[in-house]
């Protein structure tokens, strides 16, 4: 990237004061957040070493880990397949479902989890729902999850493939490709920036996803139990340390993976 | 033989008015024509690239105007060059290949036969964005004629290249001609370049 010349940068100051302190201030009011979770859980290490020790967190722990990533699958397969469609065919109700799928990045948390538990337990659905055990159990902290998560990655997706003419599968359809062959080996390696964003994002909203899931799948402890549930409970029983402590696991845990997705994606862009 | 019986197709504004033109089998016929006539639309109409509103195609003989890119087997080499982006130069040549099933041997000559034909064995490795705009056009050439088709259509071949570049794509039309009896047809506002090549010239 090509930054402005130095002289245009400084040619208004009170422009360039206004930026900074608008950048000094957020990241200060997002480290003091850290901070002071941080420094909650050390005050009371020894309350904070034995929330983290307990059976329940432990178990909120690898749910939280296993239902975001598998979430994250969905949400990928899910929000590109949609994201390709629109992005690549007219049809009749094309702008109704751009619109639809923006719609649980809009939604309050709360309705989605609402929506999604009157939808399995007051229509026909349940008999579905009685049979499949979706809500109140693990199948449901996915299915919320997983709402939003395919709106994040649909909305990354579709401006990548809209950025893309369709020029390179129709090259591939005369070299013998059909479509899905087009689409697999030539536009899906030409959107992994695209793909890795999205998939950064799903996971992270469904990493800390609360509201959805505290509605359908429920709090019941190293059952329906994933992390933001765990701090949510803890603060209920006036845990204020335990509470700072997996806030602070959880802020650990999206660091590395943010980190690791920059790296990745500086990795890929500098090839 | 390629042949276009009374085509008419409209996209926006544009209109292409009733074009027909015959090209023999094993012969190379040059479609030329102002800027913005419609050639591209020709071409890309018999690729399969762009659906017809009136009129017929024809491949070899059958009628081809519904029939999909991928079963028309025409070897073509766009006037935007369009390499696959993330593909180095090549996987870019060896796609048709590979998606035809061609065994690694058979593979391994044909894309060492192409890059020593337009002069591309010190770019396989490079990906797109390391080419310059005359190797970016050299290896969509290998690529279009990698399976050996006996049916070629280049847009623009020789556009903005330089002497070197516009001498290999010749040469390469008159080995497809000779060696391979393809029918090419060829869309070009340098007529010029293909003297001796082509002896059938279409005005639109």
């Amino acid at each position: 990237m090509n930054l402005p010349n130095r002289q245009i940068l400084n040619s208004d100051r009170r422009f360039s004061i206004v930026l900074i302190v608008l950048t000094i201030g957020f990241s200060a009011i997002l480290l003091a957040m850290v901070c002071a979770n941080a420094w909650v859980a050390v005050s009371d290490q020894v309350g904070v070493w034995e929330t983290l020790q307990r059976t329940e967190i432990r178990q909120a722990i690898w749910l939280s880990i296993g239902t975001s990533l598998l979430s994250t699958v969905i949400s990928l397969w899910a929000g590109t397949g949609i994201a390709y469609l629109v992005s690549r065919y007219k049809f009749f109700g094309r702008r109704a479902v751009d619109l639809l799928m923006d719609l649980p990045v809009f939604l309050p948390p709360l309705v989605i989890g609402m929506s999604l538990l009157i939808l399995f337990r007051q229509t026909p659905l349940v008999a579905l729902d009685d049979w499949l055990q979706i809500a109140f159990e693990v199948p449901a902290i996915i299915l919320a999850q997983s709402i939003v998560g395919t709106a994040f990655v649909y909305r990354t997706m579709k401006a990548t493939f809209d950025r893309q003419t369709g020029r390179a599968e129709e090259i591939a359809a005369t070299l013998g490709a059909t479509h899905w062959q087009a689409f697999a080996s030539v536009t899906m390696p030409a959107s992994k920036q695209g793909l890795l964003a999205s998939a950064a994002m799903a996971w992270a909203r469904a990493f800390g996803e609360f509201g959805p899931v505290l509605v359908f799948a429920g709090s019941f402890r190293g059952r329906t139990e994933v992390l933001p549930v765990s701090i949510y409970l803890e603060l209920n029983s006036g845990n204020v340390a335990g509470a700072a402590a997996i806030s602070l696991l959880m802020i650990a845990v999206a660091a590395i993976v943010l980190l690791l997705v920059r790296v990745v994606a500086q990795d890929r862009s500098g090839r | 033989m390629i042949e276009l019986i009374d085509v008419c197709l409209r996209r926006g504004t544009f209109r292409l008015p009733e074009t027909s033109l015959k090209i023999p089998a094993s012969t190379c016929g040059v479609v030329t024509g102002a800027a913005g006539a419609g050639k591209t639309f020709i071409v890309e109409a018999i690729c399969g690239l762009q659906e017809i509103d009136a009129g017929t195609v024809k491949l070899r003989g059958q009628e081809a105007s519904n029939m999909a890119p991928a079963d028309r087997k025409i070897g073509y080499l766009p006037q935007d060059v369009v390499l696959f982006p993330d593909m180095n130069v090549e996987a870019n040549i060896r796609f048709g290949l590979k998606l035809q099933r061609w065994s690694k041997n058979q593979m391994h000559d044909r894309i060492k036969e192409l890059a020593e034909e337009l002069e591309l064995e010190d770019l396989l490795r490079r990906k797109p964005h390391q080419l310059s705009g005359g190797q970016q056009k050299r290896v969509a050439m290998a690529r279009a004629v990698a399976l050996k088709p006996d049916i070629v259509c280049l847009d623009e071949p020789f556009a903005s290249l330089d002497d070197h570049s516009q001498t290999l794509i010749r040469q390469s039309l008159k080995r497809l001609l000779a060696e391979q009896s393809a029918t090419i047809l060829v869309v070009t506002h340098q007529a010029q370049m293909v003297d001796g090549i082509s002896n059938l010239e279409f005005q639109i």
